[in-house]
């Protein structure tokens, strides 16, 4: 076959540019961006050994919320923590029960009882999931959602390392997402002041205030009761940090926490995204590429001579 | 020889035995969908709090990876002028132009609040960090291309023909636009489509903590975009080989087995990506719990890549239609196993309290959905200008 020069400078044109094209997109690799941590945000901190299940939390935020509030009756009622029960659409929180460490010499050890709800964290895997915005972080801390926006696509509850987003799955015409909103809801009577689960709180269990501090004050209370509380406070660095942090007697794991990684996900994926979008540039030189391609591997004649067929 | 073959309406029966059983199961979609819509998800699905992703998310996913035909077979006729594939531009394009509407058609039924699906056009509702934003936006844009791209063909339908004197008319002048434009959807189209196949990888990497570590990867957005491309030719060989008996037609294996020649090496750097990611991340591990992921995974690799590897390197597969339709149908089985995987099976959320099985009007839309894009896809072939029969000339 004969190479002509004009064929020669094509096939290595097509090349370059394959080649330009890798360099262009990896040469867009930036740097982990820091997802930029607000000091006005608030949190708070659940001191897990200081709770006796006496459930008056959950009932504050079915009332705030507009839920079925339960009796005093059905509050004095244990059988509830027979099962775990995760928040859902018309329970942003739970209250569960778990063993206690059993001591030696002192039988039966004491119960636990932790409250789930949503984390609030710093860096929100449910906000970076959401296309149309409907999932935002307040500049309180709150990550609440607008379900104007939300489309019911469900990626939030996708992304949620602690699986906390619920779904009204029930709901025909209208389903919304359901989770805390650290009563910064439009409609919440508690917004603007102390979250209602907090002030309904009777003993020194949960405590509002500025994330930082509250870090600070759970770290006093580690190195001041070291045989009450583990040196860990739960939320600190989990999914990149989290508004709500808990102090536990035994270790996270066995009272229904999960271990999470200290990645906030976001941190995984928005460079990629961001990367691959920069000034819409590398989508624009795909483009310019393709159109080369195009142009350089036009056949000169009219009519393309048959390539040789694969014979039977 | 077949190089200029003229596409033309195939005219031929259609309301053919084949074509009841699609309007049979098309019929079971819509009830579904019916369903779904007066009675909710709750009713209708098995999705819960642990799973809010099912067999419909999988299957809009399938879809769009099948779809992938259309810009492929693009790229490989128009961008890099391999006239000898010409003939399955456009059969390519209608499955492709199919696949992406029923996938919005599935999607639209999985949402919640399907009436907002249209929120991402406005601006003050655009969140650029969601791999689904870019999807979203990117499945619109891509949804416009390609009936954009189906003009021609809608127009030749209708030029010269003395039925529609004005519509053939005005069809003339568009047709003309059309034909001096085409280039720059050709080059969007495939441009677009390699962001959003990534994307739908990319959507998964957000959740490394609820995957298991055989499907989970910080290169899902390539091993999507590899496997999308990979799957292009044989699906577009299937489909044309499929509707070729389907149409009492004679397979075109000389076009067809020649395609198929690339089967073998993009299947091949898709695996290569695969495997290579596996040694990096050290999942290999994994593949001996005998668990339902870690088989899958491997009926996945076994069944999915090897095989029709295998199979597309002999030039005796490469021109058999019997043996050329099972390779292919075996790697389009083993992408939306890959995509089942990554969304639905591969994904082990905490606080399990019921594992995830599609219910049965899950299954039936789904069913229902592919069986009405079939359908549309008969329906389309017969009255419009898309099979190029070899020798046929048309009478305009």
């Amino acid at each position: 076959m004969d190479v002509s020069r004009r064929t020669f400078l094509r096939k290595a044109g097509l090349a370059g540019l394959g080649g330009s094209v890798v360099g262009l997109d990896t040469g867009r690799a930036i740097a982990s961006q820091t997802h930029p941590v607000s000091d006005d945000w608030m949190g708070v901190l659940v001191d897990l050994p200081n709770c006796n299940g006496c459930r008056r939390c959950e009932a504050a935020c079915q009332r705030v919320n507009g839920f079925e509030v339960p009796t005093d009756e059905m509050l004095k009622d244990k059988s509830v923590f027979a099962e775990h029960r995760r928040p859902g659409p018309r329970s942003y929180t739970t209250v569960n029960e778990f063993p206690g460490p059993v001591r030696e010499g002192e039988g039966e050890g004491g119960l636990i009882y932790v409250k789930a709800n949503c984390l609030h964290c710093n860096d929100p895997a449910c906000v970076s999931a959401c296309l149309v915005g409907a999932m935002q972080k307040e500049p309180n801390g709150a990550v609440t959602y607008d379900a104007w926006k939300c489309m019911g696509c469900r990626y939030c509850m996708v992304a949620c390392p602690f699986q906390l987003p619920t779904y009204e799955y029930d709901n025909v015409l209208t389903p919304q997402v359901r989770k805390c909103t650290l009563c910064s809801n439009e409609g919440n009577p508690n917004k603007g002041g102390v979250p209602a689960c907090v002030e309904a709180c009777p003993k020194e269990c949960l405590t509002y205030g500025k994330r930082s501090e509250l870090i600070a004050r759970a770290h006093e209370k580690i190195e001041q009761h070291p045989g009450v509380y583990i040196d860990h406070v739960y939320g600190e660095h989990e999914a990149g940090g989290t508004s709500w942090l808990y102090l536990s007697s035994i270790p996270f794991d066995k009272i229904g926490f999960l271990n999470v990684d200290p990645e906030a996900p976001p941190r995984l994926t928005e460079v990629i995204q961001h990367g691959v979008f920069k000034h819409f540039m590398p989508p624009v030189a795909w483009c310019v590429v393709l159109g080369m391609a195009m142009w350089l591997s036009k056949p000169d004649s009219e009519q393309t001579p048959m390539p040789p067929t694969d014979s039977k | 020889m077949t190089g200029h073959d003229q596409p033309a309406p195939l005219k031929g029966k259609l309301l053919t035995p084949g074509v009841w059983c699609l309007l049979v199961l098309t019929a079971i979609g819509a009830f579904a969908g019916v369903y779904r819509f007066l009675f909710g998800l709750g009713s209708s699905t098995n999705l819960n709090q642990q799973y809010p992703w099912g067999i419909w998310i999988v299957a809009d996913v399938s879809f769009i990876a099948l779809a992938a035909g259309g810009f492929t077979t693009a790229a490989i006729a128009h961008i890099f002028h391999r006239h000898h594939f010409h003939v399955l531009a456009r059969p390519a394009l209608v499955a492709a132009m199919l696949g992406y509407t029923f996938a919005c058609i599935a999607l639209a039924a999985d949402l919640g609040k399907y009436y907002n699906i249209w929120h991402p056009i406005l601006p003050s509702m655009w969140q650029g960090n969601s791999a689904l934003f870019e999807v979203g936006m990117c499945v619109m844009c891509y949804l416009t291309v390609l009936y954009i791209e189906f003009v021609p063909v809608f127009c030749e339908r209708f030029i010269g023909d003395s039925r529609y004197p004005k519509l053939g008319g005005i069809c003339t002048v568009v047709n003309r636009v059309a034909g001096k434009t085409m280039f720059l959807f050709i080059i969007l189209g495939v441009a677009i489509s390699c962001l959003h196949q990534s994307s739908l990888g990319h959507v998964m990497a957000l959740v490394p903590s609820k995957l298991h570590p055989l499907f989970y990867s910080p290169i899902l957005a390539l091993l999507f975009l590899l496997s999308a491309i990979a799957v292009g030719f044989p699906t577009v060989i299937f489909v044309c080989i499929y509707g070729s008996w389907a149409l009492k037609i004679k397979p075109q294996m000389h076009v067809l087995g020649a395609l198929a020649k690339y089967i073998p090496v993009f299947l091949s750097v898709y695996l290569a990506f695969k495997i290579g990611d596996m040694l990096i991340r050290r999942s290999y591990v994994h593949l001996t719990e005998a668990s339902i992921q870690s088989t899958m995974f491997i009926i996945e690799m076994v069944f999915g890549l090897v095989i029709p590897i295998v199979m597309t390197l002999s030039r005796r597969v490469r021109n058999s239609p019997r043996w050329l339709c099972v390779a292919t149908l075996l790697a389009m089985f083993g992408v939306i196993l890959n995509r089942a995987n990554v969304y639905v099976i591969g994904y082990h959320p905490p606080y399990i309290v019921k594992v995830y099985f599609p219910s049965i009007a899950e299954w039936g839309l789904t069913i229902g959905v592919a069986a009405g894009l079939l359908l549309c896809w008969r329906v389309i072939v017969t009255y419009f200008p898309v099979i190029s029969l070899p020798g046929k000339a048309t009478t305009t």
